[in-house]
């Protein structure tokens, strides 16, 4: 490998990054947007649901429980009466409250909790919440023994979305700009012929290949680090582990991630096939990789492709490191998974990359 | 990269070529000279290239020497930008062998399309394609003042490439090929979609680099410009044939050409011949109406045939025409690359003698 050779490519793609505003803007924009967006609005801590209690005269026991109700910062108590359970339906339907509450009755009768099942995290957390205030109504009362047992939440210990969320994003940003402007960078090439040119230079395909990745690398890594900065310092997210640990691993699943984006490379024959392929690989790997759902939640029908994917084997290092400052020692697996995976990939790619060539 | 059955053996020493070689060789089948022998830079024995089902190369043997000057000619789709890829090694062959003697560094390539970077100036592309080749500071300055100067691009040097017009496109795209003084330059239909001043100063910087010792190889359709090189080859069907004086004269053996001077009424000859349909032997040129035939019979029946469907002619009177056509005023030329790339292309050149 002649390294001004491959100094000389280097050097012309990132003038070709500079220049191309709107590109560049993407890679350095988008990772500031997904932040907002599950730093901030993709939260699933749900908190002041509209409450409607039903109040008629056969529930005595409503003043009661609406002051209980309004007591926890979950619920908001709607100050219209509702008087049966069907008036409380009713107001689900139309949206007025999400949740209804039917009181118990004084002769033991539970209480009903009517909520919207196609709003799931909501129905959720009322569900949760309520009957934790009935496990404290029932302490206050003497009408059941104590709970035995406290609950101690580790690591984050308000149950914040953003502390799961932004160290995952961490992956899903290198995924998304490693693959998909690597793919679109080695396309764009072709497309416009100029690839015949590098070829009969005297650049070898590795040099090639080196040389378009190599700027993504760089622009992953510096988006990796607004990512982990601005999760700590906006977001609060505490930074619990070692920093050149999560530098080390994010650089061999970076490797993974322009693989694949090679790959996608040599099966595309325009920007708009490679755009549209990338996406094709992202998709899985953002919705069944663990980022948003927990594994275990999804069947295995679907779950084994979150096993073909890198982001699967990232994102427990990443949020085990940036939360739980574990180290290597309980991080191996892992790492050799992605190891493994980046080899192959980036082998396969190669391979690839080197026979579309000639 | 390079293919298995590819062997490198990269020649060290200077470039040599006498400029005598790229002289523009005489126009017509009697000029197509012999090319003498030197030692070859690219060779292709029996190479094949297929594009799934089709071949677009078919054992086609072929030595490209030091110092010559190349015309690969052949219709649309006749497979010259496959055989150029070839041999510039963009293009892996299906089956046969390509012998290099000529490394990378010292090979300069130039597509039919504008294959630079259109969002770096043309100092940049020039730059980048320098220094990949090693070729950097003060000698690619020096080399980059030379070249810009030749092409007539100095002044554009900071203009990004995108900006420039068709015909600075391709000087550039030559001066990205010449900046580091190739032995073999490889150029793909240059002058595509270019004006005809372009066209010239193109040729004029291809015939300069020639002289200075640059093997040329370059692919046209167009028949004036393969009679600037020395040699010519013709691509048909996947198949090349080497035209030279005694291939030729066999190929054109029994055949004449006649030509109707007529160049003011060139667009109803145009209508006539398209109503007439008499195939490719009988067409328009700078002249007027050229006919490819056995004898002066035929040719004057031919053009007869075509006169007589011109518009403003009689229906049915073949001896009533638009005023200053004239058959007997057909003259006989000699049969130039035009008449012998239709006569090869549409297997007329097998017909001798006799009728046609």
């Amino acid at each position: 490998m002649r390294w001004r050779r491959l100094l000389s490519l280097i050097r012309k793609e990132f003038i070709q990054i500079k220049r191309d505003r709107r590109t560049l803007g993407m890679m350095i924009v988008i990772p500031f947007v997904w932040l907002l967006v599950f730093g901030y609005a993709a939260s699933f801590d749900v908190s002041h649901i509209s409450t409607g209690v039903a109040a008629g005269p056969q529930y005595p026991l409503a003043p009661m429980v609406s002051t209980l109700l309004a007591s926890s910062k979950y619920f908001d108590v709607s100050e219209q009466g509702f008087a049966t359970v069907d008036d409380l339906k009713e107001a689900i339907r139309t949206g007025k409250v999400s949740v209804g509450i039917v009181p118990p009755q004084v002769d033991g009768t539970p209480g009903t909790l009517v909520v919207d099942g196609s709003n799931l995290f909501t129905s959720q957390t009322a569900l949760r919440q309520l009957q934790m205030l009935a496990q404290g109504l029932a302490v206050q009362q003497g009408t059941s023994p104590a709970i035995p047992f406290k609950t101690e939440i580790l690591y984050n210990p308000d149950l914040r979305s953003a502390n799961s969320m932004i160290p995952g994003l961490v992956g899903v940003v290198m995924v998304f700009i490693a693959t998909i402007m690597t793919a679109m960078g080695v396309v764009r090439e072709r497309e416009r012929g100029t690839l015949e040119q590098l070829m009969v230079t005297p650049l070898s395909s590795t040099e090639l290949m080196i040389g378009k990745i190599a700027p993504y690398v760089v622009i992953s890594l510096v988006d990796l680090l607004i990512v982990v900065v601005a999760g700590v310092f906006i977001f609060d997210v505490p930074f619990a582990g070692n920093p050149f640990l999560l530098a080390g691993l994010s650089f061999i699943f970076l490797i993974a991630c322009l693989g694949i984006g090679l790959l996608v490379s040599t099966v595309s024959q325009t920007q708009q096939q490679a755009m549209q392929l990338a996406v094709f690989t992202l998709l899985p790997q953002i919705l069944i990789s663990g980022f948003i759902f927990p594994l275990t939640a999804i069947p295995w029908g679907v779950r084994w492709i979150a096993y073909l994917v890198p982001l699967t084997y990232f994102l427990p290092i990443c949020r085990g490191i940036f939360v739980k400052d574990l180290g290597m020692v309980n991080l191996w697996p892992y790492a050799l998974i992605l190891l493994a995976y980046a080899a192959a990939v980036i082998m396969l790619a190669a391979w690839r990359f080197r026979r579309r060539l000639v | 990269m390079s293919p298995s059955d590819e062997a490198n053996t990269a020649a060290a020493g200077s470039r040599r070529g006498p400029a005598d070689k790229c002289g523009a060789r005489a126009a017509g089948a009697a000029g197509l000279a012999t090319e003498p022998v030197a030692p070859s830079l690219v060779e292709l024995n029996g190479v094949g290239v297929r594009f799934g089902r089709k071949d677009a190369l078919r054992d086609v043997d072929l030595k490209v020497e030091d110092g010559a000057f190349v015309a690969v000619i052949g219709a649309d789709g006749a497979g010259k930008s496959t055989l150029v890829r070839v041999l510039a090694g963009l293009r892996r062959p299906t089956s046969g062998g390509v012998t290099r003697s000529v490394p990378k560094e010292e090979v300069g390539f130039s597509g039919s399309e504008f294959d630079l970077y259109g969002d770096l100036t043309v100092m940049e592309n020039l730059r980048f394609f320098a220094s990949v080749r090693g070729l950097r500071d003060a000698r690619f300055r020096r080399a980059a003042e030379r070249i810009l100067e030749m092409v007539g691009l100095t002044e554009a040097a900071d203009r990004p490439a995108a900006h420039l017009s068709g015909g600075m496109k391709k000087k550039l795209g030559l001066a990205a090929a010449l900046i580091y003084e190739p032995r073999l330059l490889i150029l793909d239909e240059p002058t595509i979609g270019v004006d005809p001043t372009s066209r010239r100063e193109l040729w004029g910087i291809v015939a300069e680099a020639c002289a200075a010792g640059t093997t040329v190889v370059f692919a046209t359709t167009y028949l004036d410009e393969a009679e600037r090189a020395r040699r010519v080859v013709l691509l048909s069907a996947g198949q090349v044939t080497e035209f030279s004086p005694e291939m030729t004269a066999d190929m054109t053996e029994g055949w004449r050409a006649w030509v109707l001077p007529q160049g003011a009424q060139k667009k109803e000859l145009r209508v006539a011949l398209a109503r007439a349909g008499l195939g490719p032997r009988v067409y328009l040129r700078q002249e007027g109406l050229a006919l490819l035939t056995h004898d002066l019979v035929e040719a004057e029946e031919l053009a007869g045939r075509v006169l007589s469907l011109a518009p403003g002619t009689q229906k049915g009177r073949c001896d009533i025409r638009p005023a200053g056509f004239e058959p007997a005023s057909l003259e006989p030329v000699s049969l130039n690359l035009d008449d012998l790339f239709v006569l090869v292309q549409t297997g007329l050149a097998a017909q001798r003698g006799g009728g046609s």
